[in-house]
């Protein structure tokens, strides 16, 4: 919400006597569902740019999964064993976090506006509850969560290209790992103009699981004490038609 | 043939679920023991989280258990008020150790403890199993069967509440196998088996129980056990994936009609040398991972979520 206040200031404190690019933004589908046969999944995100005036263009999309908690702990050596000994918790992770853009974000240059948007790994506000600026070890936890996470492939750690084809209409393809968590995601398109941000469109995207996936799951989660009770009903029936079945053969 | 597994939210290959259920059902009947054990540690090998692993290890023992409980009912080999004893034990055993399993789950130290408890135990059971057992194919092999003694008076035997266990032809107090249940479903809880490792041993060694009637007794209280397992594990973790259970079960339960038919062909000392032999490799993995410097440092979970 912060973001996104502070990029309408952005936009309305540019000079609003040059007009304005006209930036037509969509995705090829707005919900990902997750079958029992799902395996990782893709979706495009495509536009157009119709450029008033002359200056290099760039567009950088950011694809960001719902905002989690998440516990980060280091193991060090205690008594001869390797313990988990500290811990941090960062607030308002993004789930998933992908970008792709027409050039590697330094050669764009705004970096005051991809700090602001938070655009790329590095300017995604990532700090501990509770960890003082100078919190030196922080950095080290921070470092893990991000790499730990791109193992993961839920942060992939390359930018993605944009690519333009022709002189206004562009498009960029995001992969999603089988395991991608489910929720809403946004997906931000931000435009450049010789490193100034001057136009952003967003749009949602819904990760759900589908089908029986889905029944299970929420089973599982809205009625735990049935499902409990169902796993030994059906653990018990499948052990009981093992005997009855192998014992005639 | 990839499917996805809705609690463990993770895209797994049916096959590798079906050979490692038939793996590890092979095993069990092999053995008689539960195989989860077994199952646990591979499923957190294929990237299954701890939790979800421990709570759907616990639904998998309890279908192969009623499986092998039928088959040992026909053969008139199990004890049901020693079984019922043990149970009423292990109930609040597993009740305790759910309970602990949670708290420790917000420390963040499950898998530390889990892994301890592991290494001690696997260690433990099997270095007494294997030296037993070798010792008695050493035994034979020089022609010299050792008798083993009826009965031993104890102090076991001062203890109050005695009951008579016909099938085992034991008269003792209810102490003790309820003090034993107890303590396996402590066990059970936090580490996801059966406990069926160290209740054979158990019942053999400490309770004194014909061998035959062991494994048939210790199945029927594992089904108990591992069912309120299963329960508590869904109920305050919802970490049981019937799905990813449902799979593991196929496999299990045609390894386990193979590993019993292998079984029957070969001596017990010569089973128990195998399963001892088993148990201290497990162990050893675990102690190593304990030991040795990871590759990586730090982990990450999921605060609110499933895992």
């Amino acid at each position: 919400m912060r973001r996104l206040l502070l990029l309408l200031l952005a936009l309305l404190a540019a000079p609003a006597a040059t007009r304005a690019d006209s930036l037509v933004t969509d995705l090829s589908q707005r919900l990902i569902a997750i079958t029992s046969s799902f395996t990782g999944s893709s979706i495009l995100v495509f536009g157009s740019v119709i450029p008033e005036g002359p200056g290099k263009r760039d567009v950088v999309i950011v694809l960001r999964g719902p905002e989690q908690s998440i516990r980060v702990r280091r193991k060090e050596r205690s008594f001869g064993i390797w313990i988990n000994t500290d811990v941090r918790t960062f607030d308002g992770v993004p789930a998933f976090y992908s970008v792709a853009s027409t050039r590697p974000l330094p050669e764009i240059g705004a970096e005051p506006d991809l700090a602001r948007q938070q655009i790329g790994l590095d300017a995604l506000k990532l700090r501990p509850r509770g960890a003082a600026a100078d919190d030196a070890e922080a950095q080290d936890f921070r470092a893990a969560l991000l790499r730990l996470r791109g193992r993961q492939d839920l942060f992939p750690a390359q930018a993605q290209p944009v690519t333009f084809l022709g002189p206004s209409l562009f498009k960029a393809e995001f992969g999603f790992p089988s395991n991608v968590p489910v929720g809403s995601y946004k997906v931000e398109i931000y435009l450049f103009k010789d490193g100034t941000l001057i136009g952003a469109n967003s749009s949602a995207l819904f990760v759900d699981k589908t089908g029986l996936e889905r029944w299970i799951y929420k089973s599982a989660n809205n009625y735990p004490a049935l499902y409990g009770i169902a796993a030994i009903a059906v653990a018990i029936a499948m052990g009981w038609l093992a005997a009855v079945v192998f014992r005639k053969t | 043939m990839q499917i996805y597994l809705p609690i463990a939210e993770l895209s797994v290959d049916v096959f590798m679920l079906l050979g490692i259920g038939g793996a590890v059902g092979f095993l069990s009947g092999l053995f008689g023991v539960g195989g989860g054990f077994l199952i646990t540690p591979l499923l957190i090998f294929i990237g299954v989280p701890a939790p979800v692993a421990v709570g759907t290890g616990a639904q998998q023992v309890v279908a192969s258990s009623v499986s092998g409980v039928m088959a040992h009912w026909r053969r008139g080999t199990v004890d049901v008020p020693m079984g019922l004893v043990l149970t009423a034990g292990g109930l609040v055993g597993s009740g305790l150790g759910s309970w602990a399993f949670a708290v420790l789950r917000k420390a963040g130290t499950v898998d530390v403890v889990v892994s301890i408890a592991y290494v001690i135990f696997l260690g433990t059971i099997g270095g007494l199993m294997f030296v037993e057992s070798a010792n008695a194919l050493w035994r034979q092999q020089r022609g010299r069967v050792r008798r083993r003694k009826l009965h031993q008076h104890t102090w076991i035997h001062g203890l109050p509440f005695k009951m008579r266990f016909r099938k085992s032809r034991l008269y003792i107090s209810a102490l003790m196998p309820l003090g034993i249940g107890f303590f396996i479903g402590v066990l059970s809880a936090i580490m996801g088996v059966g406990g069926g490792f160290i209740l054979v041993p158990a019942m053999i060694y400490l309770l004194g129980m014909p061998t035959q009637v062991v494994v048939g007794t210790s199945l029927l209280q594992m089904i108990f056990v591992t069912a309120s397992v299963t329960f508590l594990q869904a109920w305050t973790n919802q970490s049981v994936d019937i799905l990813l259970a449902s799979l593991l079960l196929v496999g299990s339960v045609i390894g386990a009609q193979f590993g019993s038919r292998v079984s029957l062909r070969l001596k017990g000392e010569q089973l128990r040398v195998l399963l001892s032999l088993l148990v201290l490799a497990v162990g050893m993995r675990l102690a190593v991972d304990l030991l040795i410097r990871p590759n990586e440092i730090f982990s990450i979970s999921l605060i609110g979520g499933a895992r």
